[in-house]
């Protein structure tokens, strides 16, 4: 045999060794598909935080107080009950003892230590654990002047959320809604506005005007609202700093149903002239208007994508109140809703994958959310009235204000604002000093100063 | 002659050969169908297939796993922070007048993962701290650890054979003397295992893109079920990029963290050692 014909048979012969090892059965990975799980939300310690020194400890303990209050609103945290911890917030300075916690089935771990500084101000830091990993998640520090304390816990709370759920918190945001005072006769409407967890509330109006659907700008320096000027409707704009009222453009007719574009350059809202209403844009910046629908019913409730590209809005164009979505430009209006009931007030989400809206049918309100192309409806809440669906920033919550019925002698009719997750399951009363409705949710991380 | 030294070289690789690995399977022509009788058997009780199919390249990732290479995945942990730095920062313009992260940042977070050890020395007074510190880093290679392993594997071996081993051992005696080693998990026992980790996974209701976050990850175990070292993203490079991702994986991690150590029949340890578990939402939120 030559050497060739020797290199064939060795290679033949490994060939045949690889293919017989392919089949050997004792090297198999077993691989397993975890397709059910449980929805309940994440176990996590939030400690009072250490203070360094003695004007550090009232924060320590409220900061952690607003973390807690915080996550467990949001319906995917369950925090456990602080009695329960072994470890002490001093004997975690250095690193947590994970079996402690382990204990009492943390999954994850905040500590954190507040430090009154010389210079007056406050340094707040936190960690978080991942208690089963024994590691650090995240850590970070802020300093502030002390009063602010609060917003540093709504940023702790973003922080911690973004970081488990992989989604952008909520948690530093602000709400502005109509506070409702006196009888049902003679109501007092007044434009005000919170921390989305009912602190720092303060009034805008004075209640001299009738107030309705306030919309943030993106940059949440600005709130478009409507209000009554001589008796007739008109869209405002409102300067948060300043404090200034415009009215915005000079329509013959009413408007209302104003909110921004996704840039904060337009405001899109109804004009009404005559009995019909259709939907119109203005830039803010050339004050030129254009109108987008052209039908002789009623076209109103715009709301734009979050890409600025298409808007939804409701018209009883097809017989009955629906949702309908057309190009920014007012093409291609095709309709999305094929329910039974009316459909109404149609928001976009931020994140952009659904459409909140307000429908009745059978004497019943509910929220609700589709997908853009109308598909995946599924309705969130029920009551008696439910209406005025907001997004937080992060799409996965919305607000809205619920109505309990008017008795024959004149109680009840009492209107309050609540949140649900797109679960359906987490609903939650935003406390609110007054009665209150028509909420907007403002974008994450406003900047302008907490004024209390 | 030459032939001669092939054909003699070529039967004694084979001879080898078939000492380490074994006969190839198609070779083996009985265990294999006695085997499968008992598989027909339990077919109605899950719709899963009972053994998983060969994939010789990845076989080289058994060895490695021991603590050294595990230690590289936590850094992206801590370099989580830029996004969220990122809201402070607008702060720090207008509203909190200092507020901003440390920029030091990054050190503290180091910190923690190095001190503990030096710290040991203070607290090693405090009888009960050490053993603890020293139990909550399973994975990472601990000489302790692979003491207390050796002690309990025969005991567990005892405990944890008999419920799940106790059904099919009587069908399969009955034609072998065989003990139950190189043979497939049943899917009884594979129901079982699977079982034991969705009782402890959490799964996020309403995140986004839920469809994209199923999350492939590779466990190895030691012979009494616990973990042999931290499993492994099998998209490892995601982790990074993707919070979302992370965030699923964290989840799909801290499951298997949770249940261990599981509850497998020892004999069938070759057929275990190396899991790849696939964590997928989608039937459960829809």
């Amino acid at each position: 045999m030559n050497a060739p014909a020797i290199t064939r048979s060795m290679v033949a012969c490994l060939a045949a060794m690889s293919i017989a090892l392919a089949a050997t059965p004792a090297l198999a990975v077993l691989k397993i598909d975890i397709t059910q799980g449980v929805v309940d939300p994440l176990p996590i310690a939030i400690s009072v935080f250490h203070a360094e020194n003695e004007g550090a400890r009232e924060s320590a303990r409220d900061i952690a107080d607003v973390v807690t209050r915080n996550l467990e609103r949001s319906g995917l945290f369950r925090p456990i009950d602080r009695r329960a911890f072994i470890q002490t917030p001093a004997a975690m300075k250095v690193q947590p003892r994970f079996p402690d916690w382990r204990a009492i089935n943390a999954q994850a771990l905040v500590t954190g230590t507040t430090t009154m500084l010389e210079d007056g101000r406050l340094r707040v830091e936190f960690r978080l654990w991942d208690v089963f990993a024994s590691q650090q998640m995240t850590g970070l520090a802020y300093f502030t002047s002390p009063p602010n304390w609060r917003r540093i816990a709504h940023l702790i709370s973003d922080a911690i959320y973004q970081r488990l759920t992989g989604e952008a918190g909520y948690f530093d945001t602000r709400i502005v809604y109509i506070a409702e005072t006196g009888p049902q006769i003679k109501r007092i409407k007044r434009l005000a506005i919170m921390d989305q967890d009912g602190a720092h509330n303060r009034y805008l109006t004075d209640g001299g005007h009738l107030v309705l659907t306030p919309r943030f700008s993106p940059t949440s320096q600005e709130i478009t609202y409507l209000s009554y000027l001589q008796d007739k409707p008109r869209v405002f704009i409102y300067n948060i700093d300043t404090g200034q009222q415009e009215v915005l453009g000079d329509f013959p007719g009413m408007t209302f149903a104003p909110r921004f574009s996704p840039d904060g350059n337009k405001v899109i809202m109804s004009f009404i002239r005559g009995d019909n209403s259709d939907i119109h844009t203005m830039d803010l910046r050339t004050r030129r208007i254009a109108r987008l629908t052209r039908h002789s019913a009623i076209d109103t409730s715009p709301s734009f994508s979050p890409d600025g590209s298409q808007i939804t809005f409701n018209s009883d164009r097809g017989g009955s109140q629906q949702l309908y979505v057309m190009d920014a430009d007012g093409r291609d209006v095709h309709r999305i809703s094929f329910g039974r009931g009316r459909y109404a007030t149609p928001v976009w989400s931020p994140r952009g994958d659904l459409i909140a809206f307000t429908k009745s049918t059978r004497g019943k309100f509910y929220i609700g959310v589709m997908r853009p192309d109308g598909s995946g409806e599924r309705l969130l809440t029920e009551s008696f009235l439910d209406e005025g669906p907001t997004w937080a920033p992060n799409g996965r919550v919305l607000m809205f204000f619920r109505q309990t019925p008017t008795r024959g002698d004149g109680s009840g009719g009492e209107t309050s604002l609540y949140s649900v997750d797109l679960t359906g399951h987490n609903e939650r009363k935003i406390v609110s000093p007054t009665q209150a409705s028509d909420p907007a949710w403002s974008p994450l991380s406003s900047p302008p100063p907490l004024i209390r | 002659m030459r032939n001669g030294i092939v054909i003699s070289a070529v039967i004694h690789v084979t001879a080898l050969w078939v000492s380490f690995v074994g006969v190839p399977e198609w070779m083996r022509s009985d265990p294999e169908i006695i085997e499968q009788a008992v598989i027909v058997e339990l077919v109605t009780i899950s719709e899963e297939t009972r053994a998983a199919r060969p994939k010789p390249e990845k076989v080289k990732e058994d060895k490695p796993p021991p603590s050294p290479r595990e230690k590289p995945e936590p850094p992206p942990v801590a370099e989580a922070p830029p996004p969220v730095p990122v809201e402070p920062e607008v702060e720090v313009a207008v509203v909190v007048p200092d507020v901003k992260p440390l920029p030091a940042q990054k050190k503290p977070v180091a910190k923690p993962k190095r001190k503990p050890k030096p710290p040991t020395r203070k607290t090693a007074k405090r009888s009960p701290d050490a053993p603890q510190k020293a139990k909550s880093k399973k994975y990472k290679f601990d000489p302790d650890r692979i003491a207390a392993l050796i002690d309990k594997t025969p005991r567990k071996q005892a405990t944890q054979e008999s419920p799940e081993t106790l059904q099919v051992q009587p069908k399969i005696t009955s034609r072998t003397a065989q003990p139950l080693e190189g043979q497939p998990l049943t899917l009884s026992e594979v129901d079982a295992l699977r079982a034991q980790i969705e009782r402890c996974w959490i799964v996020q209701a309403g995140a986004r893109y839920a469809e994209d976050l199923v999350v492939t990850l590779r466990v190895f175990l030691n012979p009494d079920g616990s973990l042999r070292s931290e499993p492994k993203v099998v998209e490892g490079d995601r982790l990074a990029a993707d919070p979302f991702f992370r965030a699923a994986a964290e989840s799909a991690i801290r499951a298997v963290l949770k249940c261990e150590p599981f509850k497998m029949p020892v004999t069938k340890y070759d057929r275990w050692r190396e899991i790849e578990l696939t964590f997928d939402p989608r039937e459960m939120l829809g």
